[in-house]
């Protein structure tokens, strides 16, 4: 069994996954393999959440990016509903593109600037022939504005994005997302770019689309804040250089960190309560330095900068994820417990 | 905390861009003290005014940013300094030496075809620093002051250093004329926790070793509360809300102070009563009539619509603009 | 967008808007003025050269006839020249760049090649060389050899657009709600380059503006009849410089050719406004 994963009906199975591009330094250099992904496993199920939490340059957006099938992986196994969709035939291969959904990082970046909110969302609409006419078009793109909690529609159905605020164009990204009516959907840094006192309500609307339709969700952050609140009932997947360094049911990777990298992540976060965050033991990296992909540490990825390393032990060999507790994995020779903070 | 001597004095500031669509009201009568040694966050979300305000503080404001009225005035050194009047020549010879600032975007700061250290020997030259040695030894040690390696980032260039190395070089260098006072505008947003964490404990370090005030602009509620000493909350450019860290999260009176502690998660915290403020940040072109909070305020009486409220004290050091401010108090 | 709505965009915009409404005279002059306006083709020995008059209001010229009249009759040609050529050199360049940009690979690489090879061909001398083994006399094939010369720069442009647009986020969006590579390209991806292209088709004009003039001048193209660089070519070539009086036969074809150039140039800010939403404020 792949780490993670319940016997229920999986909508989404990663298994062993590899993704590398080859890339040349120079005009005359030599090609090297740049391994982005490194053997990354999990199995989501109908109407989950995974939180994929880590860094800039981890491989967290990669991962969205091939289980959402715009990046095809090198090696290793991508399956929904059971079946790999690069394998399978064109029509059934853009039915599963329909059915898998992102919603991106920046909403300035994804609506087009020269559409009207109307052509936005109504394009999906008669491309897959959901309406039949202007007037069946315009009823349903309000009622998905509606959905998504932009009334009165009238104030908005006829602007360009440019009229909106950030938080208003995630909300029509997300209706237009529903067109299709998604089953499962990717949302890479879906909130982080939002001003904080709006950035609740888009999390809360994802949220009521879970309850309403049964969504299945990837959450993609870099704030542990935010995944816990998103994904409370789900599960988070810590990524440290194109690995899963550690995954399991959300509040216990929050309240029972095993993996240092983890627990070191959750003492430097700064906490929007005095008290709390000044009394916060932080524990100290042994370098602040990330490897670079190109040049990648022997052993655990983690161990130049981990304060825990095993001298002998983690520069020699790279641990793999083993069951700790039921549902929590770990990928570490020498893992903690308890609570950080 | 003891309060050191008044270092800055922000009177009445009203900043106005000039735009295709009219003014836009940036900064709107903003007042504000500064104190020596201490930490004051500026806190406030995109389009509040916030960045505006920190960059008019040494007049780096673009020329289409036009100083309305008020004060800003240093009393450093036993020194005055009021920046509104000081011409271009003597504002360039105060910044660096007097306030230093690290601005968002900063990590863009460097000049991409020279090595850290000529720029570090540039801003010593420019500030009358002659000793070339001198200036490199004091480099130096600033460097290992931010847990830097000084021989390998002085021989750098900026694409050689990442951007957590990167904002550590330039937090250097503004302290290399041994300013007073820094001013940081979202210097922590566009990095990685465990770098932010590096630059936060570097930040308190300077704090308590150098003994630098500071101003410290973002949007993020949690530095506030791991660094400031006090906090200013702006809402439509102005001060809606000031107060000590504690008066702030313990006993914030005005509805957007208090909406912005709910609206924000945290990883120890519980979820209970955690919900955003409805409704979006007010266009500072068209500005509602009376409290421009009206529009997202969970209680607004008919007053709200007619009057804009001024800042008032409610208590030791503890200042609120809202109409409202009596009966919102727990 | 209505009509109604560009009028208003285009009012937005002083400058822009004197430019357009210069660029409409001076098109309305060229095309429309010559059955209103007859040709003076009467020689006047005794007035060459005299001076502004109400009946004459741009002087006579080196043979007595009405300068006036002259440059109403002399914008047709110059005018077509540059909007043939504007309109062929920016087909070209937008099918070549943008096919470039979208097929990429080999295609790409040789498309690219294709332009490197014309930028480095000197332009003027090459005309200079081909104005004397053909024979330029119609404006279709000068508009023609003028298109071919042009196009590179701006498919070089259309491409790197191309190349930028494709990899915002919401092509990928479109890609993933399936909306199809028709959508994709007619819908998500010209709609934005349309105000880049629209501004490059005026500057192409406004070069074709000078260098069929500059070959004119040198009189390099036999061309017979009435044209504004015609004009500038004989008040040169026939001393018109020497004279007093003869200022307004030198100046005026000079000034109509820049008046041109710059309201065209003018009026492409409108056209950016028009084009790029983001542009125009919000309402």
């Amino acid at each position: 069994m792949s780490p993670a994963s319940k016997p229920t009906s999986p909508v989404i199975e990663l298994k062993n996954l590899v993704k590398s591009y080859n890339v040349r330094s120079g005009v005359m250099g030599k090609s090297r393999e740049l391994r982005i992904l490194e053997n990354i496993s999990f199995t989501l199920n109908r109407g989950e959440i995974l939180s994929i939490v880590g860094e800039s340059g981890c491989g967290k957006t990669t991962v969205g990016k091939v289980a959402a099938g715009i990046i095809k992986p090198t090696s290793g196994e991508i399956l929904y509903e059971g079946k790999n969709p690069w394998t399978l035939p064109k029509h059934e291969f853009t039915e599963y593109r329909r059915k898998v959904q992102m919603i991106h990082q920046d909403p300035y970046q994804s609506l087009n600037p020269v559409q009207r909110i109307y052509d936005i969302i109504s394009a999906p609409l008669f491309r897959h022939k959901k309406v039949k006419n202007y007037k069946e078009a315009r009823e349903k793109v309000k009622e998905l504005l509606q959905r998504v909690d932009l009334s009165p529609v009238d104030d908005f159905i006829d602007k360009n994005p440019h009229q909106l605020s950030g938080g208003q164009r995630q909300r029509v990204a997300i209706a237009r997302t529903l067109t299709v009516d998604p089953e499962f959907i990717v949302a890479d840094e879906a909130v982080s770019m939002l001003d904080i006192s709006i950035r609740l309500s888009v999390v809360d609307l994802m949220l009521k689309l879970k309850e309403d339709l049964g969504v299945t969700y990837l959450f993609i952050t870099h704030d542990l804040a935010i995944a816990k609140y998103f994904g409370k009932g789900g599960r988070i997947a810590v990524m440290y250089l194109g690995r899963i360094m550690e995954t399991g049911p959300t509040l216990e990777i929050i309240h029972n960190p095993m993996h240092p990298y983890t627990r070191i992540l959750l003492s430097s976060i700064p906490e929007a309560d005095p008290e709390k965050t000044r009394s916060k033991k932080h524990i100290q990296l042994r370098s602040l330095d990330i490897p670079s992909l190109m040049d990648l540490p022997k052993g655990c990825k983690f161990h130049p900068r981990c304060p825990l390393w095993l001298a002998g032990k983690c520069d020699q060999d790279e641990p793999s994820l083993q069951e700790a507790s039921p549902g929590h994995w770990v990928s570490c020779f020498n893992p903690q417990s308890g609570p950080v903070a | 905390m003891a309060r050191g001597e008044k270092v800055l004095t922000v009177e009445k500031l009203s900043i106005d861009y000039i735009s295709r669509r009219g003014p836009v009201q940036a900064v709107r009568n903003v007042s504000f003290d500064l104190y020596a040694g201490e930490n004051l966050c500026i806190i406030g979300e995109s389009g509040s005014g916030k960045t505006t305000m920190g960059m008019s503080l040494v007049k780096l404001s673009p020329p289409s940013a036009v100083i309305k009225k008020g004060t800003i005035l240093y009393t450093l050194g036993g020194k005055e300094y009021d920046v509104r009047s000081m011409s271009e020549a003597q504002l360039r010879a105060f910044r660096w030496k007097e306030v230093a600032m690290v601005f968002q975007g900063a990590l863009n700061a460097f000049n991409p075809v020279i090595r850290i250290k000529k720029q570090f020997l540039d801003t010593g030259w420019a500030h009358n620093m002659k000793d070339n040695k001198e200036i490199l030894r004091r480099s130096e040690e600033l460097l290992r002051f931010v847990q830097l390696d000084p021989k390998r980032v002085l021989n750098s260039y900026q694409h050689e250093l990442s951007g957590g190395m990167k904002q550590r070089v330039l937090i250097a260098m503004s302290l290399l004329l041994n300013p007073k006072i820094l001013i940081m505008d979202e210097c922590t947003s566009a990095l990685d926790i465990l770098t932010q964490r590096t630059i936060i404990n570097l930040l308190k370090k300077i704090k308590e070793e150098m003994g630098i005030a500071f101003i410290f602009v973002s949007h993020d509620l949690s530095l506030a509360a791991e660094l400031a000493d006090r906090i200013v909350t702006i809402y439509a450019g102005r001060v809606v809300e000031m107060g000590t860290t504690e008066d702030i999260f313990k006993n914030a009176v005005h509805p957007y102070t208090r909406g912005l502690i709910k609206a924000t998660p945290t990883v120890t915290g519980n979820e209970e009563g955690l919900t955003s403020i409805k409704g979006t940040p007010p266009d500072l072109i068209r500005l509602p009539a009376g409290c421009k909070f009206n529009p997202r305020c969970e209680f607004p009486t008919t007053q709200c619509y007619q009057e804009e409220p001024e800042l008032v004290s409610i208590g030791k050091d503890h200042y609120v603009a809202c109409l409202k401010a009596d009966q919102s108090r727990d | 967008m209505s009509l109604n709505e560009i009028l208003q965009l285009i009012r937005k915009d002083k400058v822009g808007m004197v430019g357009f409404f210069v660029l409409l005279g001076l098109i309305l002059m060229s095309y429309v003025g010559p059955y209103v306006i007859p040709l003076d083709e009467v020689v006047r020995v005794d007035r060459i050269y005299e001076a502004p008059t109400l009946a004459h209001p741009l002087g006579m010229d080196n043979m007595g006839r009405d300068i006036f009249s002259e440059i109403v009759h002399g914008g047709r040609d110059v005018l077509t020249v540059a909007i043939l050529t504007g309109v062929l050199s920016t087909l070209i360049a937008f099918f070549l760049g943008a096919f470039s940009g979208f097929i990429g690979g080999k295609i790409d690489t040789f498309i690219m090649w294709v332009v490197d090879v014309f930028l480095t061909i000197p332009r003027f001398p090459l005309l200079l060389v081909l104005a004397a083994v053909i024979t330029l006399d119609n404006i279709y094939l000068l508009s023609g050899l003028l298109a071919i010369l042009s196009w590179p720069p701006l498919a070089r442009s259309v491409r790197s657009q191309v190349l930028s647009v494709k990899t915002r986020d919401y092509i990928e969006a479109a890609k993933l709600l399936d909306l199809g590579t028709y959508h994709i390209i007619f819908k998500e991806i010209l709609p934005n380059l349309m105000g880049y292209v629209i501004i490059n088709f005026i500057f192409s004009m406004t070069a074709a503006v000078y260098s069929q003039v500059g070959l004119i001048f040198l009189g390099l193209v036999p061309l017979s009849g009435q044209n504004w660089g015609l004009m500038i070519q004989m008040a040169w070539t026939r001393g018109a410089i020497f004279y007093t009086g003869s200022l307004a036969y030198i100046l005026a074809p000079i000034i109509v050719i820049a008046l041109f150039q710059w309201a065209a140039i003018a009026f492409s800010r409108s056209l950016e406004t028009i084009f790029n939403p983001r542009l125009r404020g919000a309402s």
